[in-house]
């Protein structure tokens, strides 16, 4: 870890809901709830929250993850723990 | 309300609460008929899109000949589970039927469709082991592997592509991996492409299960379901399904090598723990099964309504998704207007199901509509009108 920047994670992240929901990078918000907004079920957040750890090579906490609800949540979850 | 309902509960009580004070709450509603094009629903009788009986096999005469037979023989139900007094000679003969028709060693059949995902999973993988799941796949798969203790990952729907990247990237963390998919899915009409699937599975040394739940009888020359569509019978290493669709009755099955089936029988919970399929219904299920051979004309005049109901919908106006089969969803596209849409063609006549968040995201709210070789042309032609009249009055066309 250490030299990913921030703007690298939020980059990395958004191309990863943006395929997974279909949506190009700009249109989504960082304020995007999982569910309500971008309609993931169970299934696919886990599968956005699995690609973006294994981009960059850690195990995140399962109880920790499964609070997250909005794309920000995330992106502040991941600058936490990889920077 | 009942301390059994917790607080996230009440929340969704709360909106079906509101959907009965609208009047547009249509899950459920009371039955007075067989399955047939049309059905009788809360006291009249309506054209009925909202079965799967796809071929019309539930109120066939040969086949209610086969069940009031059995009945006769073997009574109400057979009183145990398959492992103990529930395989009778019929269940054996039904098995060594569907083993023949998909070209496999064996045959289990199981309670219902639901548990034959979840025991064919089951049998399959556990934990160490992974399954990688099409992001549209049936509910019962999702369970399946969650029952199984494997991990799951999903990739997007239909997207072989984004398989083959997901496959590379897991394969080397894995004992086991399974690709599942639906044959057809229950919600667009579409299908699995087999042909770059089995490709896929072979490079990377996976295994693939498939659900033939919405194929069998509707797809392929002969109405042998994917692989017969896409002439590969060995494509698949496992293939389960239903009876709830092809013969519009209840009962699932699952086929593949005899050693897989075996071990299957003696460590499936879904199938040891669960009173077998009554006598009367695999009969009726196995009559079926000849009836997709001596009378084609069932599954030709279902493909035919199928083009004829597309087209019909597409000059309305209506957006059909990638739909090619007897699913077809009509998308509305949000879940205020599906469930006025759905109750507006209800009172004209027209029987149907609302799909909406959270069985699909809400931007892709749904009528769900599954066409029946027995509908008439008068009866297409009747929802065309209907759905016209409120697809305009709505602003959705």
């Amino acid at each position: 870890m250490g030299t990913v920047t921030a703007d690298q994670i939020r980059k990395d992240f958004l191309a990863i809901i943006a395929k997974l929901s279909g949506k190009k990078p700009e249109q989504l918000k960082d304020g995007d709830r999982f569910r309500e907004d971008l309609g993931f079920d169970s299934l696919k957040s886990m599968e956005a929250i699995s690609r973006i750890t294994e981009m960059y090579d850690f195990d995140p906490d399962l109880d920790e993850v499964m609070e997250l609800q909005t794309i920000i949540e995330v992106i502040k979850y991941l600058e936490k723990k990889l920077i | 309300m009942s301390q059994l309902v917790s607080d996230p509960m009440k929340q969704q009580a709360a909106l079906l609460s509101m959907l009965r004070k609208e009047n547009i709450y249509t899950y459920s509603l009371e039955v007075t008929s067989a399955c047939a094009n049309r059905i009788v629903v809360s006291g009249k009788e309506r054209i009925n899109f909202i079965s799967n009986n796809y071929l019309g096999f539930s109120t066939h005469p040969e086949v209610l000949k086969a069940v009031r037979k059995a009945l006769d023989k073997y009574g109400l139900g057979i009183g145990g589970s398959p492992l103990a007094c529930g395989t009778t000679d019929i269940h054996y003969r039904l098995q060594e039927k569907i083993a023949r028709l998909y070209e496999r060693e064996a045959c289990v059949l199981l309670p219902s469709g639901y548990q034959a995902l979840l025991g064919s999973i089951q049998a399959t993988i556990g934990k160490g082991d992974v399954a990688l799941l099409d992001s549209l796949v049936h509910r019962s798969i999702v369970d399946g592997v969650t029952l199984s203790g494997s991990d799951k990952r999903m990739w997007l729907h239909n997207d072989t592509e984004d398989l083959a990247t997901l496959l590379e990237r897991v394969k080397t963390k894995y004992q086991r991996m399974l690709v599942i998919v639906d044959s057809v899915y229950s919600m667009d009409g579409d299908w699995a492409d087999l042909k770059e699937l089995y490709r896929l599975k072979e490079e990377h040394g996976a295994l693939l299960l498939i659900d033939e739940a919405h194929s069998l009888g509707v797809l392929g020359k002969r109405g042998y379901g994917l692989p017969d569509h896409f002439n590969m019978p060995q494509a698949p290493d496992v293939i389960a399904g239903t009876f709830s669709k092809f013969a519009g009755a209840v009962g699932g099955f699952v086929t593949g090598p005899s050693d897989f089936i075996d071990h299957l029988r003696h460590n499936a919970s879904a199938y040891i723990f669960s009173a077998s399929i009554p006598p009367m219904t695999v009969a009726g299920v196995y009559r079926s099964f000849e009836l997709l051979d001596e009378e084609p004309q069932w599954r030709e005049r279902l493909w035919d309504n199928i083009s004829y109901f597309l087209k019909g919908l597409k000059e309305i106006g209506f957006d059909t998704g990638p739909s090619r089969t007897a699913v077809v969803p009509l998308l509305i596209r949000d879940m205020e207007k599906t469930m006025t849409f759905n109750k507006m063609i209800f009172d004209e006549g027209v029987y149907a199901s609302p799909i909406v968040h959270p069985a699909v995201p809400p931007a892709e709210s749904r009528i769900r509509l599954g066409v029946m070789a027995t509908h008439t042309k008068e009866d297409l032609d009747r929802s065309f009108e209907v759905f016209k009249k409120v697809g305009k009055k709505l602003g959705i066309i």
